[in-house]
């Protein structure tokens, strides 16, 4: 179980980002810029140098208090953003060298999200919910193998039977496993959860949690943002941060705990 | 080709979200389209309208027409009005084939109101005094007999061809062919009959409507020798006599190219500057073609016009259109920043967008069209007198230009959509 020989699938080396607030048109056309902050941007640093490697199967919670950069950094990880400046090699290749269309394509093959607000798309059935990340896809056809890998995650989420429901006939609960199935569709490298249960009652929440956990435990890379520590206690390694940097990395305690029962299991062996 | 599908019948369901919305929007297309092919139409109509009455004149044509003074003209004469001495003159039809080479052939004619009758029978109809040409350039059809010859005019025969309504006025069951009629206090052998033709439109003030079914065909010479040319007329006590020798002359040349050069030599020949016709103005030079020449032109104002108009109201639909698709962009945004994450270029954003306008100006332009062609037929319905043609070219280019409006329209918020920040659309309420 030495992770350290395995290759890793998400590298950060230095990762740097800084958004210079007021110059940059986050309006689009017509810029919601105030008055004022024209005349002097500034400068937030977002992450100070992040440096990391996750292992494929890992199951990661990201902490940290509000403006810690734990934002910024799974919007890294998502490949909505690139970094200022440092490397995010994902799988083989340097995704802050890409252009805008290239990391489209990366998100829709690679990454998996699971949002806060599920992010479902009102008009579209469950089944189209699930397909969309593959439509964006080369010449995005929908064949019949995919259509029956839909259904099998419906089953996997236990939606089969409300396939060709919206997600307004569905419950917050029902709709984020929607989502998680949606996530897995395109059977990608690493899966993202941000704030996933934030909206879910506690029962619910725990039902979920237990759905990624089973992910994790089918050998899925779990990523996840969280500011609850129950929530966090599902991962097996929790990275806390502030003011944009990693001050904490390691097992999380119940982890730590299943780790050393094995070890102390193990040791008759290894004396004997 | 199964992308292009797909992206239809999702962009169908988006829009199927807003029902009343987007039922609105297309009916600006659809008003739009609808008001450029019914207007069209109208335009249309009513220029082929024109173009066939002043056709069904012969555009080679050239009618030199006697007209009753007005009271003021006549006192200009300098004359008392006894007898009124009017119009057009054997020496004046003889002048125009002396001097107008172009004239191909001439077609001089007397016209006089009087009662037709055979036995107890009669009709008022119009005694119509000409030679051989008429039928042709009228273009009457024979039902049975024949026309009237050179040589019935030659030997100035009594001979008469009945008109449709005539003859069945006066013989309603019997074949009148050989039979005779009285016209004033002569007798006239029936030659032939002429098949039903309807009346020549009048057109604009120039030269009114001719009704042909109650006439009563008579060579020229025939009427010339049986009438005179003084008419009397008792009117309410008193009475008017007139003297006309010819009511009017029909003058064809060879190709339509001669008509224009040829107006003006028999304006000359026939009054010229301060000749007796010229200060009566009794006579009247009418040249079909240049009036279909303006009647041409009048129509295409008449459909610039109703073109612009109706432009106008699809180019505000094409507005409309686009002041949903920027609402639509606007509230759709945590949308695109969904599909965005998972993977959408912008070019997706762009196309998708795109393709929901499109379906807009799309559904709302064959609506239009359907709408478009159905008017013009209400309009006819209930204006039986108002002609309106739908051209397939009209069809096409409402149809088109409401998808290029649908496009245009389409292009800015689509581009708007496509340009925004996933994050921030992400984290838009």
């Amino acid at each position: 179980m030495n992770t350290n020989v395995r290759k890793p699938i998400v590298r950060l080396i230095d990762v740097r980002k800084k958004y210079v607030m007021g110059a940059h048109g986050g309006g689009g056309f017509f810029g919601r810029r105030k008055a004022g902050q024209n005349d002097q941007p500034v400068v937030v640093n977002a992450l100070t140098g992040v440096s990391v490697d996750f292992y494929p199967g890992e199951y990661i919670a990201i902490m940290g208090a509000s403006g810690s950069g734990k934002s910024t950094m799974l919007n890294l990880l998502g490949c909505l953003d690139r970094p200022s400046s440092g490397q995010y090699i994902l799988g083989d290749r340097d995704v802050a060298l890409l252009s805008d269309d290239e990391l489209s394509e990366v998100r829709s093959r690679y990454i998996g999200f699971i949002f806060q607000s599920y992010n479902l798309i009102q008009q579209y059935t469950v089944t189209e919910n699930i397909q969309l990340p593959l439509t964006y896809q080369g010449n995005g056809e929908i064949t019949e193998a995919v259509q029956q890998r839909t259904e099998d995650l419906a089953r996997l989420v236990g939606l089969h039977d409300r396939l060709d429901h919206r997600p307004t006939q569905l419950s917050g609960g029902q709709q984020q496993r929607v989502a998680i199935a949606r996530s897995l569709i395109n059977d990608p490298y690493i899966i993202l959860a941000d704030e996933a249960t934030g909206n879910l009652d506690t029962k619910t929440s725990h039902e979920i949690m237990e759905m990624i956990g089973r992910l994790n435990d089918a050998g899925k890379t779990i990523i996840m943002v969280t500011h609850e520590d129950d929530i966090a206690e599902n991962a097996k390694r929790i990275i806390k941060m502030r003011d944009g940097l990693i001050i904490e990395d390691g097992p999380s305690p119940r982890w730590q705990a299943q780790l050393d029962k094995e070890r102390n299991a193990m040791a008759p062996l290894a004396q004997g | 080709m199964s992308r292009i599908w797909r992206g239809l019948k999702l962009g169908m369901k988006s829009l199927l979200l807003h029902k009343l919305r987007s039922g609105l929007t297309v009916l600006g297309i659809v008003f739009g389209v609808a008001s450029v092919i019914a207007m069209l139409a109208v335009g249309e109509g009513s220029s082929r309208d024109a173009q066939t009455r002043i056709q069904q004149l012969g555009a080679t044509n050239i009618i030199v027409r006697s007209v009753k003074p007005t009271d003021e003209t006549q006192a200009s004469g300098g004359r008392p009005a006894r007898v009124l001495n009017y119009g057009l003159k054997y020496e004046d039809f003889d002048r125009i084939m002396a001097t107008v080479p172009t004239i191909k052939k001439a077609l001089p004619i007397r016209e006089i109101r009087k009662q037709i009758r055979h036995l107890e029978k009669s009709i008022d109809g119009r005694v119509v005094g000409t030679t051989h040409d008429y039928d042709e350039f009228n273009r009457l059809e024979m039902e049975r007999g024949r026309f009237l010859t050179e040589a019935d005019n030659a030997k100035t025969m009594n001979y008469a061809v009945l008109a449709a309504d005539t003859a069945t006025t006066l013989f309603p069951y019997e074949d009148p062919v050989g039979q005779s009629v009285k016209l004033g206090g002569d007798y006239y052998t029936v030659v032939g009959v002429t098949k039903k033709r309807g009346s020549t439109a009048a057109i604009g003030g120039s030269l009114s409507g001719q009704e042909f079914d109650k006439d009563v065909y008579i060579p020229l010479t025939t009427c010339k020798m049986r009438f005179g040319e003084k008419i009397l007329n008792s009117r309410a006590g008193s009475m008017e006599a007139e003297e006309t020798q010819l009511s009017q002359v029909t003058l064809q040349v060879g190709t339509i190219e001669e008509v224009k050069p040829t107006h003006p030599i028999i304006e000359g020949a026939v009054k010229p500057p301060g000749s007796q016709h010229a200060l009566k103005k009794d006579v009247d030079i009418i040249v079909p073609y240049e009036l279909l020449l303006e009647a041409q032109r009048t129509a295409r104002q008449f459909s610039i016009i109703l073109g612009t108009i109706a432009g106008i109201s699809l180019l505000v639909g094409g507005i409309g259109v686009m002041n949903i698709m920027l609402a639509t962009v606007t509230e759709r945004t945590r949308e695109i920043g969904i599909r965005r994450a998972l993977g959408a270029k912008r070019n997706d954003i762009t196309q998708q967008f795109l393709i929901e306008t499109m379906v807009l100006a799309g559904v709302g332009g064959m609506l239009g069209v359907t709408l478009g062609i159905t008017i013009p037929q209400l309009i006819v319905y209930f204006i039986p007198e108002q002609k309106a043609i739908v051209t397939g070219s009209s069809v096409i280019m409402a149809f088109g230009i409401s998808v290029l409006v649908g496009i245009l329209a389409g292009l800015y918020p689509a581009m708007r959509a496509a340009m925004m920040d996933p994050i921030e659309a992400l984290r838009h309420e």
